[in-house]
């Protein structure tokens, strides 16, 4: 009887109204540890004084090219080694029992190697870069150590950290699976810009984070969406370190080797007047 | 991220629905699994069917509040689980909670008609006669199983406080439910 009486006060509480729960959920109090957080980030200001420049390219191609490129002023080549940089994936335990659950999403495709496929935005996608984007803006101003610690960083053209989690994400796409890292870089000036990339379904999700750029233009939150991706490891002897190279719908005979991006890349920055010293990874859009 | 950004994921079929709603709430329905289970292994378990269940269920719901909706799916589950493990679990939070409150509980009998829901909604009424802060007080306590311990923490008061003003709430519903026509 007893047992009974208490599924019974049991089942009676489940039926209580949401609002009461919902009320009873707001009053968690956010986590404290601001001290510890405060000192941390004045390490990570210290550090992003001291740390060096990364570049960024981003290229249209196919008679709508745009070049938004930071160069670098700086004589820092790149290293010898330049195999990935690193991710954060954000698989979950619970994400990966739903692998198998049913998908509506549509599906571009990720043809063959050198195939390409056409890139619509649709609203499943605006979905998931917006989300992509409040993620970014849930950082704070300053990133504190907690923070880097999931992303990988990079200055200088090498990697300052973070090397396992790009593993984990490049590994993760190519088997096929969903992953999410954030890349951060460095302007000329110091300035992180966190470069976030989401894989699902075949297709790439970026969103570049440029609100803590403070020479940077108006656009704080840069989307694209792409579904071709190439990665090319080996370093450049003038300086150029190519990592990345994701093509959306891109001519590839023209990009057929690393040799072409690269002189494709330098002419976009010699007609822009910036010097680039060292690129991080380049994406190609249409 | 706003509750509703995550459930325009979950339209969309993003995986990563999941990923936001595990990131925002998993903490909180860890809680909720765990007072009542008290075993690691189980809490998750729950937890992935949780997902799964907010998965199959948006679409085509909309639920709001999201947090009470997931709240609910997890203790539901729990409470399942709960009663389908063999080997009784005394003492743990979500025993000790609920016999704190059975003594101002009338007993179900054969003759009773009294359902479930109908007892939820006097329970409900008399939540409206209290504070906002006894409401919480009652709910962190006897919904989510939280120990006295954390509730304390949660709203800034000493333990005895929390303890002290529990029991005058576990008074005061007594005396609802008898004015109610519950005899307890």
């Amino acid at each position: 009887m007893m047992e009974r009486k208490k599924d019974w006060i049991a089942d009676a509480l489940s039926e209580l109204d949401d609002k009461y729960i919902d009320e009873a959920v707001e009053y968690v109090k956010p986590k404290k540890s601001f001290k510890y957080i405060k000192q941390i980030s004045v390490l990570a200001a210290c550090l992003l004084l001291f740390v060096g420049v990364g570049v960024a390219v981003r290229m249209g191609v196919g008679g709508n090219k745009t070049a938004s490129m930071e160069a670098s002023p700086g004589v820092a080549k790149p290293k010898e080694e330049t195999s990935a940089a690193a991710a954060a994936p954000m698989e979950t335990e619970a994400a990966a029992e739903l692998e198998a659950a049913p998908e509506a999403t549509e599906d571009a495709g990720l043809e063959e190697e050198q195939g390409m496929s056409q890139v619509t935005t649709t609203e499943n996608s605006s979905v998931i870069l917006d989300t992509m984007e409040s993620q970014l803006k849930a950082y704070p101003n300053e990133l504190d150590e907690e923070v880097l610690y999931d992303m990988y960083v990079c200055a200088h053209g090498s990697v300052v950290s973070g090397q396992k989690v790009w593993d984990v994400f490049y590994e993760s796409v190519n088997a096929g699976e969903n992953a999410q890292v954030e890349i951060m870089e460095y302007t000329v000036e110091g300035d992180p810009i966190i470069t976030s990339i989401h894989y699902e379904n075949d297709r790439f999700y970026i969103v570049v984070d440029s609100s803590r750029d403070t020479f940077g233009g108006n656009e704080k939150y840069t989307s694209y969406v792409y579904d071709y991706w190439k990665v090319i490891d080996e370093p450049q002897e003038d300086g150029f370190v190519l990592r990345t190279v994701h093509f959306a719908n891109a001519p590839l005979d023209v990009f057929d080797s690393e040799e072409d991006i690269v002189g494709y890349v330098r002419e976009q920055s010699e007609n822009s007047g910036m010097e680039i010293r060292t690129i991080l990874y380049v994406f190609i859009e249409n | 991220m706003e509750d509703t950004k995550i459930i325009e994921l979950f339209f969309a079929r993003s995986e990563m629905a999941i990923n936001v709603l595990a990131s925002k709430y998993e903490k909180l329905l860890y809680r909720v699994a765990f007072n009542i289970l008290n075993n690691r292994e189980d809490t998750m378990e729950c937890l992935n069917d949780t997902y799964l269940g907010v998965w199959n269920a948006i679409p085509p719901h909309r639920p709001n509040p999201l947090s009470a909706f997931v709240c609910k799916i997890t203790r539901n589950l729990s409470l399942k689980k709960y009663r389908s493990n063999t080997a009784a679990k005394r003492n743990n939070a979500f025993d000790v909670s609920l016999e704190e409150l059975e003594p101002c509980i009338p007993t179900p009998s054969a003759e009773s008609e009294w359902d479930a829901k109908e007892l939820a909604r006097v329970i409900g009424q008399f939540l409206e006669s209290l504070s906002a802060e006894n409401r919480v007080l009652f709910m962190r306590r006897y919904w989510f199983s939280d120990s006295i311990e954390d509730i304390a923490n949660l709203l800034h008061m000493r333990g005895n406080t929390v303890a002290v003003r529990l029991n005058r709430i576990r008074e005061q519903l007594k005396k609802y439910l008898e004015k109610e026509g519950f005899c307890v």
